[in-house]
C-alpha cells in the first residue's frame, strides 16, 4: 500500500518540464564523458533513451572498482559489471544490446534525479576522468605493448 | 549498495603497493581475463642464490577486492624464498586483509594464482621443476582450463572448445573448436601456446582451429 501512495506521488512530479531539464543534464554529461574520457563508449541510443539515464562503458577497466571510488567521493552510481553483482552475472541489457563482457564489466550506469544539478555533472566528470586515469594506469590492459585483447575487441 | 569490504582492503584499494610491471622480470604470470571481469599480472624478481623474491608488481583489472588481493600478496611474498611464497593461501591473503566477502573468493583468488604462476613460470624457465613428471594430456588440459573463452567469459575446458589434444615426443597438438578466421582465434593460439610452452619437456605447442 505505502508503494502504491508513492508511485502515484512519484507519476505525478513527473512532468514535461522537470524530463526536459533532466534531459539537458543527462545530455551535458554523455557528451563531456565521451569527449573529455578516452576509450568509452555510450551504451543505448544518443537521444532516444531516458531523460535521466547515463550508461557509459569504460574500456580497460572494472565498474566496481569505478563505482567505489565514486562512492568515496559522495557520487552514488551503479554498474553492470559482474563483479557487482550477486549472481556474478555481467549486465544482460548490455549483452542484450550487443555489447560483450569487456562492455558489461566497464559499464557505469549514472541515473539523475529532481535533486541533481547542472553543476554536479561538472564534478562528477571531473571525477570519473580522474578515477578512470588512475584504474587504467594500474590496468594491464589498454598499454600499447599488452594490446592483443584491444585488437580483438 | 553498501561495499562489502574492510578497512584494510579499502585502503589497499585506495593505495596499491607494488604496482606496476617489471620490464626485464625473472618470472611473469597473467591469471583471468578481461572476458571474465578480472585479471591480474604478476611479475618477479629473484636472487638465484637465496631463491628469495627481491622484487615483485602486479597489475590488476579487476574489482576492489582483486586490487586489494594484489596489492597484500606483493607484501606477503617480498623477500620470501619461492618455496614459501607458494605457500601462501587465500586464506592468509584474506586474513592480512582484514578478511573478504565470500562472494569476492573467485575474484581474489586470482591473485595468488597468479603470484604461484610467475614463481612456476620462473622455476621453468630456469630448470628448477624438482618432480619432473612427463607432461599428458590430463597436464595439458588442467593448463587449457587457464585459458579463457573471451565469447562466454568462461575457459576453453568448460566451454567445449577443447575438441582434442594430442601428444608426441614433446609435441603438443591442440584442436580448438572453432573457425580459423574467428575474432578471438589470434589471441586464444597466443594464449594457448603461453600456457603450454613453458612445461619442461614440451618442446613445440601447434593449435589447429576446426575450420
Amino acid at each position: 500500500m505505502p508503494g502504491a501512495v508513492g508511485f502515484a506521488k512519484a507519476a505525478e512530479l513527473v512532468t514535461p518540464a522537470e524530463n526536459k531539464r533532466l534531459q539537458a543534464i543527462r545530455d551535458r554529461a554523455i557528451d563531456r564523458i565521451l569527449a573529455e574520457i578516452p576509450d568509452t563508449t555510450l551504451n543505448g541510443h544518443r537521444r532516444e533513451r531516458l531523460p535521466q539515464n547515463v550508461n557509459i562503458s569504460f574500456h580497460f577497466v572494472e565498474g566496481e572498482s569505478i563505482t567505489l571510488h565514486l562512492d568515496m567521493h559522495g557520487f552514488a552510481v551503479s554498474t553492470g559489471s559482474a563483479c557487482f553483482s550477486r549472481s556474478l552475472q555481467g549486465s544482460h541489457v548490455i549483452y542484450g544490446i550487443g555489447g560483450d563482457h569487456e562492455r558489461a564489466h566497464g559499464s557505469i550506469r549514472i541515473t539523475l534525479g529532481r535533486y541533481n544539478t547542472m553543476e554536479e555533472v561538472d564534478a562528477v566528470v571531473q571525477t570519473l576522468a580522474e578515477v578512470v586515469r588512475e584504474l587504467r594506469s594500474i590496468s594491464p590492459l589498454g598499454k600499447e605493448d599488452n594490446n592483443k585483447w584491444e585488437d580483438t575487441r | 549498495m553498501k561495499f562489502p569490504y574492510s578497512e584494510t582492503v579499502l585502503e589497499h584499494f585506495r593505495h596499491p603497493r607494488n604496482v606496476g610491471k617489471i620490464e626485464d622480470a625473472d618470472g611473469k604470470a597473467i591469471e583471468g581475463s578481461p572476458a571474465c571481469g578480472d585479471m591480474v599480472s604478476v611479475y618477479i624478481k629473484v636472487e638465484p642464490k637465496t631463491n628469495t623474491i627481491s622484487d615483485i608488481k602486479f597489475e590488476s583489472y579487476g574489482c576492489a577486492s582483486n586490487i586489494a588481493t594484489g596489492s597484500i600478496i606483493t607484501e606477503l611474498a617480498k623477500g620470501k624464498t619461492l618455496d614459501e611464497a607458494k605457500k601462501i593461501t587465500w586464506r592468509e591473503a584474506s586474513d592480512a586483509l582484514g578478511g573478504l566477502p565470500k562472494i569476492k573468493a573467485h575474484c581474489s583468488v586470482l591473485a595468488i594464482e597468479g603470484l604461484r604462476s610467475a614463481i612456476q613460470n620462473y622455476e621453468e624457465r630456469h630448470g628448477l621443476v624438482k618432480e619432473k613428471t612427463a607432461t599428458a594430456v590430463e597436464t595439458v588440459r588442467k593448463r587449457l582450463k587457464k585459458v579463457m573463452n573471451p565469447i562466454t567469459g568462461l575457459d576453453l575446458v568448460r566451454t567445449n572448445l577443447v575438441k582434442d589434444i594430442e601428444l608426441q615426443d614433446g609435441n603438443v597438438r591442440v584442436v580448438v573448436d572453432l573457425p580459423s578466421n574467428h575474432q578471438f582465434a589470434p589471441a586464444i593460439r597466443e594464449e594457448i601456446e603461453e600456457k603450454i610452452e613453458p612445461l619442461w619437456d614440451v618442446k613445440e605447442v601447434v593449435v589447429e582451429f576446426t575450420e
